[in-house]
């Protein structure tokens, strides 16, 4: 028996567990695959083929070139790491457009016959929809950039709207995980989460210069972090010989973070 | 999922040497081609932690999708008469079954509303918790011992299972029948292989799971940013990327992203099963639209065209007849409209569900009893009806209804809906309506009752 199970390579429950799910399995697939065995047998490992083998890599190779994008980008365009901004839009579309695309695309022949309503709203609502996810990232986006385009600190009620904005867009996912490494990002951040009035009044005095969050008596538990994440775009830095001021630090850290790969 | 010959060097530490297996030729790992190649896969936030509150998430969500699915099943009385049967050969997978109740009226109403407004929810959950797990797939040596091999089996079991229910449960209620069978079928016993997976998967992972969740604290995690997300560390498993990239997204970003998939989903879906003004908010769903603008009608899953139901049956020449087999039974008994609408009248206040997952609020139908009409074939306690429409063909052409469906005082062959008159569509002249009963029972155009004692 010691030997046996030996060569099975896992304890006795392991064995009897897989023999019971087998049967089960095996109990329902005799009715399951009854009148139709070749067909239903393509449609199950159809499913396990469609997904593994060709929804993922599909959906990781779009991200991957809206990476590709970002790394290769011109010198003229936003400063700040925008991938979520897409990446969140565009995925939350196409999660609509892989469930509903029967409906949006009208190839149920039955579904007026029976139903008696229109088949044709739903591309409509489906676009609609796109377009408004798209819309609020972009809103998001343009908060964002606001705050951190400009070099100079900015004036006081522009600042005390930043976080609110912020806020109102997570909801939407959208803003969660943008992940500017500039230290102004990661002081909104603990102010959402934390709820504390104590970093929003740090970033309003601190403003988008990185160099006085870490500097700042703000959220001291995340000081190891900055400072460690700082050492990122230092590196960038020193390739990029425009990387100089602390508005410039942002584009070093986008072309690092383009460089990974969210699979 | 980068090649990681295409990485800037710069970018990607060295790969880490791993001895993922004791086999000697295996070792040579780097040399391996695409996704095989540990270091393919190079997202950061991609751990067991994470996949682990995925996990819990279905671990949650999954049997509520089952037993739902299978009150479902229940509440069609298969038992009850091979018409109502849709998987005849189920044996021993049928042991639960029981009389579908009549009470609460919506009771299965919400159990299709949690049934299908779940399953499309957990869509993005799923998907999610695949992509986290995917690397396993490449995992080499592709079978280390007879339990591994059995185990990978299984996987098989549940990854088809789980993709194969969802995709047939989610096309069914499109009412796109591209696939090969009986959407019944399918989807009962497929959801029993499915299943079989699921519980010997959760039975193996469950104290890894735990393990993994422990390891991390949820509230540290949701304090994390993007800059700050660091891969889990490597020890527990082989999900963490031996070469991670810069992340882009933090993990409490990857939760966000996909709850908020999650919350989209039920925000554009679940009005049409709740009904009213909120149906209009259900954007993208087979029942999102108002039946007849304006005009107080309701959602219609079956029309009369659509059932071969003509006009000429359904005028003054149709007659309800009315038979009883078994002791005592007597001659049938034919009833005009006229006659019925002469009969005492009761007026019930009942929604319609259908499997689909969509229904109405209340509607107010008004017609006989079918403990009446039971009385009237002269079965006082009988033990059940058969109940036949005009239909050409189809399931819904017959239905067996239970005693307890026929004896409740709010069980009816309406006559009205709301106050008017049913129409062609709804069923004119006469149909059956039963609290908390599937849609396709309270079959329409009804033209025969045949009570069995």
């Amino acid at each position: 028996m010691k030997r046996l199970l030996g060569w099975y390579g896992a304890g006795p429950l392991h064995l009897l567990s897989l023999l019971a799910c087998f049967a089960l399995a095996g109990y329902a697939a005799v009715q399951f695959v009854a009148s139709r065995p070749l067909a239903v047998a393509v449609w199950f490992a159809g499913a396990v083929i469609g997904h593994d083998l060709l929804l993922v890599p599909l959906y990781s190779l779009a991200d991957r070139s809206a990476l590709a994008v970002i790394r290769h980008r011109g010198p003229g365009l936003p400063t700040v790491a925008w991938i979520n901004y897409v990446r969140v839009p565009a995925a939350l579309s196409g999660l609509l457009l892989l469930i509903w695309f029967p409906l949006i695309f009208r190839l149920t022949a039955v579904y007026h016959a029976s139903t008696t309503l229109s088949p044709d709203p739903y591309l409509w609502h489906w676009l609609a929809v796109t377009g408004a996810l798209f819309l609020l990232s972009a809103v998001a986006f343009a908060i964002r950039l606001r705050g951190t385009r400009v070099p100079a600190p900015p004036p006081e009620g522009e600042d005390g709207a930043r976080p609110a904005g912020g806020e109102g867009m997570r909801p939407e996912g959208t803003a969660a995980g943008t992940g500017p490494a500039d230290g102004d990002g990661l002081r909104d951040e603990e102010g959402l989460i934390a709820e504390s009035a104590e970093p929003a009044a740090q970033q309003a005095a601190g403003g988008p210069a990185p160099e006085e969050t870490v500097a700042g008596p703000g959220p001291r538990e995340t000081h190891t972090g900055p400072q460690e994440t700082h050492t990122g775009p230092r590196e960038t830095d020193a390739r990029d010989p425009g990387a100089a001021g602390p508005a410039r630090d942002q584009p070093g850290r986008s072309a690092a973070a383009g460089d990974g790969d969210p699979d | 999922m980068t090649d990681a010959g295409k990485a800037a060097p710069s970018a990607s530490p060295p790969p880490r040497r791993r001895d993922a297996s004791p086999v000697r030729p295996l070792a040579r790992l780097e040399e391996l081609p695409g996704p095989f190649r540990r270091s393919f896969w190079r997202s950061p936030v991609r751990g067991p932690w994470l996949t682990s509150v995925f996990g819990l998430i279905l671990l949650v969500g999954i049997p509520v999708l089952f037993v739902t699915g299978l009150l479902s099943y229940a509440a069609y009385n298969p038992d009850l008469s091979p018409i109502n049967d849709q998987t005849p050969g189920k044996g021993l997978l049928g042991f639960y079954l029981f009389s579908w109740p009549t009470h609460p009226v919506w009771l299965y109403r919400l159990n299709q509303g949690v049934h299908v407004t779940l399953g499309v929810v957990l869509v993005p959950i799923l998907l999610a918790k695949l992509w986290s797990v995917l690397p396993k797939l490449f995992e080499l040596p592709p079978v280390r011992s007879a339990a591994h091999a059995l185990e990978r089996l299984s996987l098989f079991l549940l990854v088809g299972g789980v993709v194969f229910e969802f995709v047939t449960g989610i096309l069914n209620i499109q009412q796109w029948y591209v696939f090969p069978g009986s959407f019944y079928r399918l989807h009962f016993y497929g959801a029993w292989v499915f299943v079989a997976g699921f519980v010997v998967h959760v039975g193996l992972k469950a104290p890894r799971m735990v393990r993994a969740l422990r390891s991390r604290s949820l509230r540290q995690e949701l304090r994390t940013d993007t800059a700050h997300t660091k891969p889990e560390p490597s020890g527990d498993g082989d999900l963490v990327s031996p070469a991670p990239a810069a992340p882009t997204i933090s993990r409490r970003g990857v939760l966000a992203f996909a709850g908020g998939g999650s919350l989209l989903l039920l925000a554009l879906s679940v009005g049409q099963s709740l009904g009213g003004p909120l149906r209009r908010t259900a954007l993208l769903a087979p029942h999102g639209q108002e039946v007849g603008e304006g005009s107080g009608d309701f959602q219609i899953n079956v029309t009369a065209a659509q059932a071969g139901v003509r006009a000429a049956e359904t005028g003054a020449s149709w007659r309800l007849v009315l038979s009883h087999t078994g002791p005592g039974g007597g001659a049938p008994v034919s009833l005009s409209r006229t006659q019925l609408l002469a009969m005492a009248q009761h007026t019930a206040h009942l929604p319609i569900a259908c499997v689909e997952g969509w229904s109405t609020g209340n509607q107010a139908w008004t017609g006989v009893r079918l403990r009446d009409l039971a009385r009237l074939a002269g079965a006082a306690q009988p033990a059940n009806v058969l109940v036949e429409s005009l239909e050409g063909g189809g399931t819904d052409r017959r239905a067996v209804l239970s005693a307890g469906q026929i004896m409740d005082l709010d069980s009816l062959l309406a006559l009205r809906v709301n106050g008017a008159d049913l129409s062609l569509d709804h069923g004119y002249p006469a149909r059956v309506i039963v609290p908390a009963c599937p849609g396709v029972h309270n079959t329409k155009w009804v033209t025969r009752l045949t009570f069995r004692s």
